[in-house]
């Protein structure tokens, strides 16, 4: 029995996806390309881009279902859970220096503004004509809804590891969390088309729109992520013991929360001059 | 040969490495943040 297993860790067996996944990401870089640098035709066509990004979402399902695959059918033992989580905290880390560099420019440009006398005299801030939002109108209220939708994924949490595995109690703090982040999203996407300024020429709204714009991209995401979390359970998956994804959605959740409280605090607040 | 269990391995070596880089990851945080507002406040 020199083949016989005698430990615990995966082994996984061969898998398209990391290749499949590669192959779109590359028709749809592509298909950028082409879309924007169309050469001597009038205007690009985004066909190519969008057979590329249907390929990356197709990739994306398909991987994450056998990964979910792995966890229902016991692959996902205490040492690879050590394994996922190392991964994940790994990822979350990346996401953090990711947004490290939009918060960078932002500072830069608020403390040593630009101006015609660079870099004897700096310039004005916020630029001459940026007509800022109030930070205690609307973006105080959606910081208060996204620290809501973290309680309640925290709720949905504790029901699940400290409360006896309460379904009841997991499914409704999914649902509340979920419907929090998507009413963040749509405030967001309001507070957007009233904007004063603009995304294109000025540094304000350049900086502005990149930090808050990834973020609500982020949120959006999460929302999806505690979504799938919302149908797994309905499903019957997650144990007190064995509940990595959702653990890994609420991490997600709480990072994009913290991520907004920096930009809530510097974007809105400080960045108002 | 006996067949392995799944979930029977002893995995406290592993458990300990965790919580180190767990511990390393918060203190590298705190740090950094740390830095960050020293090199603000120094340039302020």
């Amino acid at each position: 029995m020199a083949h016989a297993k005698n430990h615990d860790y995966h082994i996984l067996p061969p898998s398209i996806w990391p290749f499949a996944g590669a192959l779109s990401a590359f028709v749809m870089l592509f298909g950028v390309v082409i879309w924007m640098n169309h050469g001597a035709a009038e205007r690009g066509t985004p066909f190519v881009m969008l057979i590329g990004l249907l390929g990356v979402l197709y990739t994306m399902y398909a991987w994450w279902s056998a990964v979910v695959h792995e966890g229902n059918t016991g692959d996902h033992t205490p040492v690879v859970r050590i394994g996922l989580r190392y991964g994940f905290i790994m990822f979350i880390m990346s996401e953090a220096m990711f947004f490290a560099a939009w918060f960078w420019t932002f500072f830069k440009h608020r403390m040593y503004p630009m101006g015609p006398m660079s870099p004897i005299q700096d310039g004005v801030w916020p630029p001459a004509g940026i007509e800022l939002f109030d930070p205690w109108h609307l973006p105080i209220i959606n910081t208060l809804i996204l620290l809501c939708s973290g309680a309640a994924a925290t709720w949905a949490h504790h029901a699940l590891v400290h409360d006896n595995n309460n379904r009841r109690d997991i499914k409704n703090g999914l649902i509340l969390s979920v419907v929090l982040g998507v009413m963040f999203t749509f405030f967001q996407a309001y507070e957007y088309a009233h904007a004063g300024f603009g995304f294109a020429g000025n540094i304000y709204g350049a900086s502005f729109f990149m930090a808050t714009g990834f973020h609500g991209f982020h949120v959006i995401i999460g929302s999806i992520f505690l979504l799938v979390c919302l149908i797994r359970t309905y499903n019957g998956d997650f144990t007190p013991e064995a509940h990595v994804g959702f653990e890994a959605a609420a991490w997600y959740w709480h990072f994009v929360d913290v991520v907004w409280l920096f930009l809530f605090a510097a974007v809105y607040v400080w960045g108002a001059g | 040969m006996s067949e392995h269990k799944s979930g029977s391995m002893d995995i406290r070596a592993q458990e300990k490495t965790f919580a180190a880089f767990i511990k390393w990851v918060v203190w590298g945080t705190v740090i950094s943040i740390l830095v960050l507002i020293f090199m603000g406040l120094s340039n302020a």
